[in-house]
């Protein structure tokens, strides 16, 4: 039993060495941390009601009042990308978490029974991995509607066989070494053995690729609800901020670019810290 | 190799049949049905009844199954619900605008993406290393609808040197008529000698490919980066190191080949990742696609149209994929 906990310590052992001096990753982490209390305290942060309308002030440039100006309806748009962190963050972190979840099971099962099963559920991974990114999810939203959950939805669908085809993997190798075969010989069900002794060695790869799936989800959540089929009004969420200012975009450009930029930032901070991640778990990064 | 190939080609028509059943599964049995969206609102129950039939929906699942399998494999794709055409005379003329825009961008990433990731590898920590790679943070995190955006405020709006959107200027299409060849109205115009048609294409398709380009060329540029820089590392290298062949014999002759044959396979990924991402930029350009037709088909409820797109794409990726995989067996004698 305690065999399956002495290997996560060794790939742990000396990753927080190799951070160190990673300039970038404590950059990521600032930032992101910056970002984090933003979400939090927006209703402190806010200098306006998000949601207030108010034509009098349609169109504004920056300036004292509005700090980032204001849309075609007079919102604040400092407000609204303020309370915009809550959502993005959100979407992030429930679609990976998610996704890692449910292709983790799928993964692990292949991987130690191998055979038919391993045939049959890897084969179904590949199904949903023939499509190229994006198009799942938009063909999902077709059918189940468009709004703020159903892309989180689509979006999960479309990226757990990531997971399942990763952590399926290492628990394959996992699978064919000698304690695993000792704990078979033992007489242990093999659900307890899945998720006592191999699962806890094959997690890594799907944390790595979680971390630097991150990101890509807060940019394809984005992109969904640019072109229309994601958030719909009165969410706030950056990509819809985009979006309902293109018809004016040229004239009033900051209504599109600060929430624009916003998301950019976001990712940003995300991309280091994944890549920092990366660096720290990765076992491929001591032989470089 | 024939072996190979055959069962490469049986693995292409399982995941092709698969990718049939999840469309099926998604436009045929998800809630907001397909007969709701065919009638609108109030149908009488004989109306109802009779797309049912129509649609085969009184059948049971398995039988509705391969009968919607049978119809897309004949290329049946239904009628748009909005301009009261076959869906696939729709893609048909719009999916080479499609291609044209991802073949030019992935010619940009190609050119571009692979000697920038190679430099860097080869000067590790050198200037050119940090430009590749503050190129590739930029790129990757980078919103693609906001890249087109500040692209067409500052070409267009600020600057005045390119067109907003579209394919080709209207009245220099009509002035200077060009026959439909290849599809690719750059290739089109060019083989008929309309050279101003030409030009308003090229001009047309700069930010687009622009635009397109960015997100794709950050991840090819790494993982050429990371892949030339493993190659570098191998004992082979240390070898012919030690046998005294010059760097640049080792580096370009040697390391470069070895890194470049898994590249196919990025190459391939990359080419799907623009089909999925082409959809963006078309909505942006009002590039007349079929990736801007999918985003009308679905805010309206075109169902037949979004399958079909969906359908096309998905296909398109895995032929592309069939293709690397096969130049990558030829490519890689450690395959055979």
């Amino acid at each position: 039993m305690s065999e399956a906990a002495v290997l996560p310590k060794g790939r742990f052992a000396g990753a927080f060495e190799r951070v160190r001096g990673n300039a970038a990753f404590f950059v990521g982490v600032v930032v992101f941390g910056l970002i984090i209390l933003v979400a939090v305290f927006a209703p402190l942060i806010a200098t306006h009601d998000p949601l207030k309308i108010d034509f009098t002030a349609k169109l504004a440039a920056p300036s004292t009042a509005h700090l980032f100006g204001t849309d075609e309806l007079g919102r604040d748009i400092f407000s609204r990308v303020v309370y915009g962190a809550r959502t993005s963050l959100t979407i992030g972190l429930i679609v990976t978490v998610l996704s890692a979840l449910i292709g983790t099971p799928f993964g692990l099962v292949a991987g130690y029974f191998g055979g038919r099963i391993e045939w049959a559920i890897m084969r179904m991974m590949d199904v949903f991995i023939a499509f190229p990114p994006l198009l799942l999810p938009i063909a999902i939203t077709a059918a189940v509607g468009q709004g703020l959950y159903e892309a989180m939805l689509a979006l999960t669908v479309s990226f757990f066989p990531w997971y399942a085809r990763i952590v399926h993997g290492e628990a394959k190798r996992i699978s064919g070494q000698l304690f695993v075969k000792s704990a078979r010989a033992q007489g242990f069900s093999n659900l307890r053995i899945m998720f006592r002794h191999v699962l806890p060695n094959a997690w890594i790869p799907a944390i790595i690729q979680a971390s630097m799936d991150f990101g890509y989800t807060i940019l394809a959540a984005a992109s969904l609800s640019f072109i229309g089929i994601g958030a719909k009004e009165p969410d706030l969420e950056w990509g819809l901020m985009v979006a309902l200012s293109r018809s004016k975009f040229l004239d009033y450009w900051w209504v599109a670019l600060v929430p624009g930029l916003a998301i950019f930032l976001t990712v940003f901070a995300v991309n280091l810290i994944g890549d920092g991640v990366n660096d720290m778990l990765d076992p491929k990064g001591d032989s470089k | 190799m024939s072996r190979y190939i055959l069962q490469r080609l049986g693995m292409l028509l399982l995941i092709l049949l698969g990718v049939l059943v999840i469309t099926f599964v998604i436009s045929r049995v998800l809630p907001g049905s397909a007969v709701e969206m065919m009638l609108g609102a109030r149908p009488t129950e004989e109306q109802i009844a009779a797309v049912r039939e129509q649609l085969g929906l009184d059948r049971s699942m398995p039988e509705q199954l391969l009968l919607y399998i049978g119809d897309t494999l004949r290329g049946e794709f239904g009628t748009s619900l909005l301009t009261k055409r076959p869906v696939l005379v729709e893609i048909a003329e719009r999916f080479p605008a499609t291609l044209e825009l991802v073949f030019f961008s992935l010619i940009l990433v190609v050119c571009a993406g692979i000697p920038m990731g190679v430099s860097a590898a080869l000067h590790k920590n050198s200037t050119s290393d940090y430009a590749a790679r503050s190129v590739s943070a930029l790129g990757a995190a980078m919103p693609t609808f906001i890249v087109a955006m500040i692209l067409q405020l500052v070409f267009s709006g600020w600057l005045g040197v390119l067109p907003l959107q579209g394919r080709i200027d209207g009245l220099i299409q009509l002035d200077y008529e060009f026959p439909t060849v290849t599809g690719f109205y750059t290739v089109d115009s060019l083989l008929a000698g309309q050279w101003a048609a030409f030009k308003s294409c090229l001009l047309h398709l700069i930010m687009p490919v622009l635009a397109l380009s960015l997100s794709a060329l950050a991840i090819i540029m790494r993982i050429t980066r990371g892949m030339m820089i493993e190659a570098l590392g191998e004992e082979f290298i240390m070898t012919l190191r030690a046998y005294g062949l010059s760097p640049r014999k080792v580096n370009y002759g040697y390391a470069l080949k070895a890194a470049l044959i898994p590249l196919l396979t990025v190459i391939g990924m990359t080419f799907g990742y623009m089909l999925g991402l082409s959809v963006v930029v078309e909505y942006v350009f009002d590039w007349p696609g079929i990736g801007g037709f999918m985003v009308g088909a679905i805010v309206r409820s075109d169902y037949p149209a979004v399958m079909g797109v969906t359908l096309v794409l998905a296909s398109s990726y895995l032929i592309a994929n069939l293709i690397v995989d096969l130049l990558h067996f030829a490519a890689d004698p450690r395959l055979r």
